[in-house]
């Protein structure tokens, strides 16, 4: 059979890595709109499983594939083409459509889950198979190919960047597989002719899924399906971003009014509901209502206002801008707010016609779009107060955020916040009240720990707390509370029907005056935190959830669940409520074990054909697997740390994915010119460990020492710093096909799969280690694959 | 023995059993209210008497009487029984007493109230559910049940003021004019938390001008997993 021109190899080869990460990103903004996040992530991780799925296919049909791989080929990258819409489209269809809060209640929806997860496996497993075969056919060429494959999947990561800016996740899949479609026809083409009908019917296919794809139905249980349910509401602007697919939904049944006095007899308005992916984002009250703001008056969040006068004010993750109009209310005389939703400050500033009166139009309001973390870090200016984000979520998030870095939340960005403040400025945090109580214990230890590093020795006497039924503000100063705020605090409360939680000179009956809680436990436990260190660490030790503070090395605030309290929490609760106190926590665990159980099957699979004995499989099921693993640790906590640095997870994302697929694949591309005895590849592989341990130990100062650099220069900086390592690891897989083409060239097919395993497994095991035990230990763990890998190199050379 | 097993048999065939959930929603009231600590006998009988079973879809009926909410639509759930029993019994319902409930959803607690109370006006802000909500009602034949479609906030001004009132689905805040239509000394209870893990009520009482809430513990929780 003649061979197909490399290039045009190269060229269909980037055209469906590009195709095939834009709808692997477009799948989980898809997901996440349909469903949430964290079953979104589950979901794609157990799909990509296609890709080492189509290695153990390969292994097991090598001879018929590549006999007709030329027909073969572009028959499956079209394939991959058409199928990614069309799976979306029958994920939807009634009998398989699942929802995640029916789950864990006895609804069959395991069935349909298990039904979902072969779908989307579809497109990677027809993608993968034909890489796999052009990898396997034309292993003399693996170093350009894999090039072509890399720098392909990084221009993906980019294209994914402007589309979902563009066009609605769901149109995406088409326009993903028309890149598919067309790899498809440069290589019919490369055989001299494209089949007419299947041309002519992939086209029209992608077309109608284009124009006539049916609007995406979230979940029945997510605030956008519930709000559209309410009388005379309608979506009055609906975008795509990367960020998620903003909408603003009217109704004149929408109203917002967190920690309301029960004292309040005036009337709430209603007002605009915005949501990114079905989720709210917050309420947009009107600034043309002057009127009937004053139930703002009537909430805890006034506190600070009761302290003092508030002129300067930084407002974090401000959202849809109910903290702004409240400071603007209480007399603030300027406002920042700093939002890292592009979209949503676009919409909220650029004079929509029926946002008109959006409170960021004010020449009071300086809004910055960037995260919490990277504006504090970069600003050299105080406030009078600071307000963070409400943390947690009306009626609970049942833990879906919990594997979410929140930045804001660690220790060290307390201390960076307080610093920030002038000598009577405050810090307010608002924290929904949940039970057990967790969320507002952890904001108590991260604040009292944050302040001790200040060589504050007496927290208590610069936190003040009060509380209504459902809502706890928590107010911070770095210096001392006074008598006179004190007592107006003490006021306020008592005209509110507030009870005050923490107060220097706070005495115990005083604070269950008007809010009775079940028993004392909230309070002795924030008493204990307080007390003394020794008291707080055996707190941390002996508490049922995890309130240890987050640390920047282990950003995950929303994370209480401990593996080894289920038993106690089951038989406190019953199994069945154990995953909404922490789903996301949960899901990743399932979503490990899923995939090792399967990975294991599939990559056992081939060997009932290929042989078991044979100490080359072992070197080989080593060697990829290894660098599988290592690799993928190494990209995905890039991504988790320049998150922070460049203030946008999508950003970084796409930044880090191009940046380091693209250096990877001219180290594939060079390592075409040379063989590989095995000194050079020692030289390598140490290089390699070199650079991730630097990186390990100083990456967080460069980037901390550098986050108030212009974007551009963080770009340049961010090139430095990823170049190098991603030049070198983009060596090894080539390396390896080629030792395995010369050697074992059976096993190839078999390498490429244990290799797409070992990089899905390790997406999922990286954030395991990262939560557990924080970034830096992925650094490390990644730096002993590698080192493993090179001995095992020894044997297969 | 023929002639018995006969007569018996032809007796089966005369008087079927008419409620073949009978011994399911008898199981429901004593392990999962009355072995929890429900003593109070008006909303033990009225658990007993009302058809949970009625108010699910069709192809849940079977799980009609498990100790867990259950989805019924458009988002909304038909709550844990207990939960429904603690709630019912922490307003302490008289048989003189007019409630309002906010959130009729499967109208299951409205028809649990309306065997203990005069009456019970219930609003739905989901017009498939009111809908579905009113007919069932009829056809049950509950009279003293009056149901409106309409924004809860509000409440229902016409037949205030209310010696109840049960807000079924959590509430970010209180309408201020719910407060206003609750009756001196009278009680309001609204839920904590997500729909399938509502551990926590909280109990309003009016005094005057006055408010207090209480926070009420249908599972108590053990904080510490290791004995001091």
């Amino acid at each position: 059979m003649k061979d197909l021109s490399l290039k045009r190899l190269q060229f269909a080869l980037t055209l469906i890595s590009i195709s095939i990460i834009a709808f692997q990103l477009a799948l989980i903004q898809i997901i996440s709109f349909l469903q949430w996040y964290h079953f979104a992530y589950m979901i794609i991780s157990i799909a990509m499983l296609g890709f080492g799925t189509a290695g153990t296919v390969l292994s097991l049909f090598k001879e018929k594939l590549l006999k007709n791989s030329n027909n073969i080929l572009p028959i499956l990258m079209i394939l991959s083409g058409l199928t990614m819409p069309a799976v979306i489209y029958l994920s939807q269809t009634k009998p398989i459509r699942f929802d995640t809060m029916l789950f864990f209640t006895g609804n069959y929806q395991i069935v349909k889950l298990l039904t979902t997860y072969i779908l989307f496996t579809i497109p990677f497993f027809f993608t993968a198979l034909a890489i796999g075969i052009i990898f396997t056919r034309y292993s003399h060429s693996i170093g350009k190919l894999y090039f072509s494959n890399l720098v392909g999947s990084g221009l993906g990561g980019l294209l994914i960047v402007v589309l979902l800016w563009i066009f609605f996740p769901e149109k995406i899949s088409s326009i993903t597989g028309l890149f598919a479609f067309i790899s498809g026809l440069v290589l019919f083409k490369s055989l001299g002719k494209i089949p007419l009908f299947v041309f002519i019917f992939s086209l029209t296919i992608l077309t109608i899924t284009y124009f006539y794809f049916p609007d995406l139905e979230p979940s029945e249980f997510k605030i956008r399906s519930k709000t559209l349910l309410l009388q005379d509401s309608k979506i009055i602007y609906r975008q795509s971003s990367p960020h998620g697919v903003i909408e603003i939904i009217s109704s004149p049944m929408i109203r917002s009014a967190e920690g309301l006095s029960l004292k309040f007899t005036g009337t709430i308005e209603s007002g605009y509901a915005i949501l990114a992916n079905g989720d709210l984002i917050g309420n947009l009250l009107s600034i043309s209502k002057n009127d009937s703001m004053n139930f703002l008056n009537f909430t805890t969040s006034q506190l600070p206002f009761v302290m003092g006068k508030r002129d300067k004010v930084l407002i974090l993750n401000s959202g849809s801008g109910s903290d702004v109009l409240r400071s603007l209310y209480s007399g603030a005389r300027s406002v920042t707010a700093v939002e890292p939703n592009s979209s949503l400050i676009s919409i909220l500033t650029n004079k929509h016609p029926e946002l008109n009166d959006s409170v960021y139009l004010l020449d009071r309001v300086m809004v910055y779009q960037t995260n919490a973390r990277s504006f504090v870090l970069s600003s050299g200016e105080k406030y009078d107060l600071v307000i963070l984000p409400t943390v947690d979520a009306f009626g609970g998030t049942s833990g879906f955020y919990s594997l979410r870095e929140q930045f804001h939340l660690t220790r060290e960005a307390i201390n960076d916040i307080i610093s920030h403040l002038n000598s009577d400025g405050t810090l307010m945090v608002n924290v929904w009240l949940d039970y057990p109580p967790r969320n507002s214990l952890k904001v108590f230890t991260t604040i009292v720990e944050a302040l001790e590093k200040i060589d504050i020795s007496q927290p208590r006497r610069h936190i003040t707390a009060i509380k209504n039924w459902n809502y706890l503000t928590i107010a911070v100063k770095a210096t001392p509370i006074t008598a006179n705020e004190e007592n107006s605090i003490k006021k306020f409360c008592d005209s509110m029907l507030f009870d005050m939680v923490v107060s220097p000179n706070l005495l115990s009956e005083e604070r269950d005056r008007y809010n009775k809680l079940f028993d004392d436990q909230f309070y002795d436990l924030i008493d204990k935190i307080f007390s003394s260190k020794n008291q707080r660490e055996n707190l941390y030790d002996d508490y049922a959830f995890n309130i240890i503070p987050a640390t920047d090395d282990k950003p995950f605030f929303s994370r209480f669940l401990r593996l080894k309290n289920i038993i106690h929490l089951k038989e406190e609760y019953g199994s069945n409520k154990i995953p909404f106190f922490e789903l996301g926590y949960i899901l990743l665990y399932v979503t490990l074990i899923q995939i090792i159980f399967i990975a294991v099957v599939l990559i056992i699979l081939p060997l009932f054909k290929l042989g078991f004995s044979d100490k080359k499989k072992f070197t080989v099921l080593l060697y990829f697997g290894g660098i599988g693993l290592a690799y993928m640790f190494i990209e995905i906590i890039f991504i988790q740390m320049y998150t922070l640095y460049f203030g946008n997870p999508i950003y970084s994302a796409a930044t880090v994915i191009c940046l380091m697929l693209v250096c990877s694949g001219i180290g594939s591309y060079v390592t075409h010119r040379f063989t590989f005895a095995y000194s050079r590849m020692k030289l390598i592989f140490i290089l390699i460990v070199i650079l991730i341990l630097i990186q390990a130990i100083f990456l967080k100062e460069i980037l901390f020492a550098t986050i108030h650099f212009s974007l551009l220069a963080k770009i340049i900086i961010a090139l430095i710093v990823i170049a190098p390592s991603s030049f070198f690891m983009g060596m090894p897989f080539p390396i390896g096909i080629k030792s395995a083409s010369e050697q074992a060239p059976s096993l190839i097919p078999w390498a490429w799969g244990i290799n797409g395993f070992a990089s899905v497994i390790a997406t999922v095991l990286a954030t395991v280690l990262a939560v557990e035990i924080g970034f830096t230990s992925v650094f490390f763990a990644a730096a002993v694959f590698y080192s493993l890998v090179l001995i095992s190199a020894k044997t297969f050379k | 023995m023929k002639i018995f097993l006969v007569t018996l048999t032809i007796l089966v065939i005369l008087f079927p059993n008419d409620d073949p959930y009978l011994s399911m929603r008898e199981r429901m009231v004593k392990i999962q209210i009355k072995n929890r600590g429900i003593e109070n006998k008006a909303t033990l009988n009225s658990m007993s008497k009302v058809e949970r079973h009625q108010f699910v879809p069709e192809n849940l009926k079977n799980e009609a009487y498990d100790d867990n909410p259950l989805p019924i639509g458009f988002g909304q759930t038909i709550s844990q029984p207990y939960i429904v029993a603690y709630m019912i019994a922490a307003i302490n319902p008289q048989a003189n007493y007019k409630i309002l409930e906010i959130g009729t959803g499967s109208s299951y607690q409205a028809a649990v109230l309306a065997e203990i109370v005069k009456e019970v006006y219930t609003i739905e802000i989901v017009e498939e559910l009111f809908s579905s909500a009113k007919k069932r009602i009829e056809r049950l034949g509950y009279k003293n049940i009056k149901l409106k479609y309409a924004d809860g906030y509000y409440g229902w001004k016409e037949a205030a003021p209310f010696d109840a009132i049960v807000v079924t689905a959590a509430a970010e805040y209180i309408p201020p004019p719910l407060l206003e239509q609750l009756k001196d000394g009278g009680k309001m209870i609204i839920p904590i938390g997500s729909p399938f893990f509502n551990q926590n009520l909280v109990l309003v009482e009016k005094s005057g001008k006055d408010f207090t809430t209480e926070s009420l513990l249908p599972v108590r929780f053990v904080p510490f997993t290791r004995k001091k």
